[in-house]
């Protein structure tokens, strides 16, 4: 069975290292990026198996980057996680649905619970 | 354009001495005096003593009316200030509440990776290195915190949608089918909205809860026999009414005292929580609303609540 190819869209590093590393551990593949500024690319997605990705972040923000993502790739499965504290961040979550994520969680997710729900989207 | 009461009276008041003291100048008074000695005619004298009293009834009309005016503009001075008063708290509770909502984003981009790392951490390290129990404590506080969190964010956000709309109307005009759908086809649900709007300060979730809860005893009133189920809806500019009833079992008037206290049911164990009228209880308070509840055991029960209707 070949890796899977993670697309780790983070802003914060060390939120960004820590999936990494969870990632890594379950032997999948991992690339990073800080927003979703030139992401959403037919060549960006084409080794890319699941892309995960932050809401809220500076530059290109995941709803739009999901929303650009599904203009070019309708299966490629995509999951949705924001930090939450804000009113309209249900509404995000909610909204990461709406536009075509696969699943949408609340950080602090557990990393086990994320990498299930990659492999269950991918396998 | 219709000229304010102050002015209307200084105009009147104004005149009034104008004319009195042109009357002065000219000596109308003695002129009229000298007329009624002369012809001894004491009509003229009674014509003078109405004009007097017309300027006098006159006078105290607009004093009346602008005392009135003094007060009406002091008491919208004062609900002016009022609103005024809300508003603030209303923003000091925004910017409380995005204060709180961005600490509690913060707060758990934070823990994730404290989380997620030390469980990796943890998972690395052999069974008996000592570093365990201290890893295993981070994490416990970690989660800890991320439970602060999630109770900062509801609280945050409890509050934002206290000031919320939500039209029960439309509710039960458009979802009409989600409200009939909890109800069993052995039961006749009629459902009557009387009026063209009934807003209310409790959010969608809220009053869809109220509805639900409301509905469930109903049906389990019945206990799966046939009966009538109503849904009634009316509001005045004031006041918004909806009262649900049943022809279930009923109640006796010793349940009926109780029903609306946390945990109290009469359903078998499992069945309910006893905690539904106890949370429509607290909605309705929060609003300023009120429940209140008729039963007869054999007959049916009937649910009032009443909300403050938001204009």
């Amino acid at each position: 069975m070949s890796k899977i190819n993670v697309l780790l869209v983070e802003d914060d590093k060390f939120v960004q290292h820590a999936f990494c590393l969870a990632f890594e551990m379950h032997g999948m593949n991992v690339r990073t990026a800080d927003n979703g500024l030139n992401l959403a690319t037919v060549e960006n997605l084409r080794e890319v198996d699941v892309v995960v990705t932050d809401i809220v972040m500076p530059e290109v923000e995941g709803l739009d980057l999901i929303q650009r993502i599904r203009a070019l790739s309708k299966s490629i499965p995509i999951i949705a996680i924001s930090g939450g504290g804000r009113k309209k961040d249900d509404a995000y979550l909610l909204n990461a649905r709406r536009f075509g994520a696969d699943a949408a969680f609340q950080k602090p997710v557990n990393e086990e619970e994320l990498v299930d729900k990659i492999k269950m989207l991918v396998l | 354009m219709r000229h304010s009461i102050f002015f209307r009276a200084f105009v009147f008041v104004g005149f009034s001495f104008g004319l009195a003291a042109f009357l002065i100048s000219v000596e109308a008074y003695e002129a009229v005096f000298e007329f009624t000695r002369t012809h001894e005619n004491w009509e003229l004298d009674e014509l003078i003593l109405v004009a007097i009293a017309a300027f006098i009834s006159g006078t105290l009309w607009l004093v009346a009316e602008v005392y009135m005016k003094i007060l009406e503009v002091r008491s919208t001075a004062r609900e002016m200030q009022e609103k005024d008063r809300e508003l603030e708290l209303v923003k000091r509770q925004r910017a409380m509440n995005t204060l709180a909502g961005g600490l509690a984003h913060s707060g758990n981009n934070m823990l994730q990776p404290i989380l997620t790392l030390s469980r990796i951490s943890l998972k690395q390290l052999d069974d008996d290195h000592p570093v365990r129990s201290n890893l295993t404590r981070v994490i416990a506080v970690a989660e800890q915190a991320a439970e602060l969190f999630r109770n900062v964010d509801s609280f945050s956000r409890e509050h934002v949608e206290s000031i919320d709309q939500t039209d029960i109307a439309k509710i039960l005009n458009s979802n009409m089918n989600v409200v009939s759908l909890s109800v069993p086809p052995s039961a006749d649900l009629d459902i009557k909205v009387n009026c063209e709007t009934a807003k209310t300060a409790l959010n969608l979730p809220e009053i869809t809860d109220i509805l639900l809860v409301l509905l469930s005893n109903a049906v389990d009133s019945l206990e799966g026999h046939a009966g009538q189920i109503s849904i009634e809806l009316d509001a005045d500019p004031d006041r918004i009414t909806l009262t649900v009833s049943d022809t279930g079992h009923g109640m006796t008037a010793d349940v009926l005292e109780h029903i609306t206290e946390p945990f109290f049911t009469t359903k078998q164990p499992g069945a309910g929580t006893g905690l539904g009228l106890y949370i429509i209880r607290s909605l309705v308070d929060r609003v300023g609303g009120d429940i209140s509840v008729e039963s007869e055991l054999g007959l049916g029960s009937k649910f009032t609540l009443r909300f403050p209707h938001l204009t």
